[in-house]
């Protein structure tokens, strides 16, 4: 798009990104057999993931603003270091027939860049990904505690507890299929992976 | 409660995921509409932005069984443009009227000016119709400038297809007249 139009469009998600992003037309769409989420553990819980997190930031997709590589091992690293590159990882994502999709808070800012000139980045292992299930991935600067958490992790040396592992200094997220849990950077079976700071 | 369905259709982006699609493939040809009419960068800008915000704010209730995206998006901007007129035909500020939105950046400026000599083409033919009844004028510019099926363009103007068609079939028939008493 033009820069005329990456600045409208700035503007639209500015002044009705939150406006759309609770608009529901359902009405209007083929409803299908729902299906578990890794991101739906209770109704309670979709229902206050619906109001707080997971709304597409989505501005144009500049080929800088992320970065979406399949592993010589067969595991999937993503890069985000602005808002706007969330629409085109996705569909690179969904290109690649990996099940996972980038859902972003409501108030995430626009950069997400690291200290450093870095992008946050997370790097998971897709074939662990349950069939029926599809893995959320939430970026954003981690704080410097979390990030601290995950860098250690990353270095192998913290708690990766069961269903995690850590290799070659990345920090690879897999999924146990028996329960379908993913463990996140604070410990807790969240169901959502967090981006970090290398 | 929110159902599962719609949540996880939320988590996917929801409306603003969907609202961007239309957004990408639309901006273009809505931005194009207004540099055929308009000469300044400023003007293309602000009813293009205004046509936008529009549609952002009634998004909801775009239904696409009665019409596609960009049928509902044209529709919308031809409504933005008569209001723009029937301003400029009062003697009002029309400008003023879409205040609010943000001067342009140089880098901005010359890009729709560059849209703008782009639509030279257009402008001409528009202004070859102008022998035509504005509802055929209306009929050839969605289909035969700015891309819009017969069906989409029935739509935007409201009209059903078969009176779409035969204002096309009108317009099409007096221009080939015009055009052969021409030469």
């Amino acid at each position: 798009m033009s820069e005329f139009e990456d600045n409208l469009w700035v503007t639209v998600v500015r002044d009705y990104g939150d406006e759309l992003a609770r608009t529901e037309r359902t009405a209007h769409t083929h409803r299908r057999a729902s299906r578990p989420q890794l991101l739906a553990g209770t109704t309670a819980g979709l229902a206050a993931m619906a109001t707080t997190a997971a709304l597409l930031f989505g501005a144009s997709t500049s080929p800088s603003a992320f970065a979406v590589t399949r592993n010589a091992d067969g595991t999937v690293t993503v890069n985000l270091l602005h808002a706007s590159g969330i629409a085109g990882a996705n569909k690179k994502l969904a290109a690649m027939g990996v099940r996972a999709q980038i859902a972003v808070q409501a108030k995430t800012p626009p950069q997400l860049v690291c200290p450093g000139g870095t992008a946050p980045t997370i790097t998971f292992d897709p074939a662990s990904i349950p069939n029926s299930q599809e893995l959320v991935i939430a970026p954003g600067q981690s704080s410097a505690s979390e990030g601290a958490a995950l860098k250690a992790e990353s270095n192998g040396s913290g708690n990766t507890g069961s269903g995690d592992t850590s290799g070659g200094g990345n920090h690879v997220i897999r999924i146990d299929p028996g329960g379908g849990n993913i463990r996140t950077y604070s410990g807790a079976d969240n169901h959502v992976v967090r981006m970090y700071c290398p | 409660m929110a159902t599962e369905a719609s949540v996880t259709r939320n988590l996917r982006g929801g409306a603003l995921a969907e609202f961007e699609e239309v957004y990408r493939s639309n901006v273009g040809l809505v931005a194009a509409y207004f540099a055929r009419r308009c000469w300044e960068p400023q003007e293309v800008a602000d009813l293009t932005s205004e046509t936008i915000v529009r549609a952002a704010g009634s998004f909801g209730a775009f239904d696409p069984r009665r019409g596609s995206a960009r049928a509902w998006l044209f529709g919308i901007a031809a409504h933005v443009w008569a209001g723009y007129c029937a301003h400029v035909a009062e003697s009002r500020d029309a400008m003023g009227r879409l205040a609010g939105y943000r001067a342009l950046e140089t880098s901005e400026i010359d890009e729709l000016a560059s849209k703008i000599d782009a639509q030279q083409a257009g402008r001409e033919l528009l202004e070859r119709c102008s022998m035509l009844s504005p509802n055929e004028r209306a009929a050839i510019e969605l289909v035969d400038l700015a891309d819009l099926t017969p069906k989409e363009a029935a739509a935007a103007l409201n009209v059903p297809r078969g009176v779409l068609r035969m204002r096309l079939s009108r317009a099409r028939a007096r221009l080939r007249k015009e055009h052969c008493v021409d030469e």
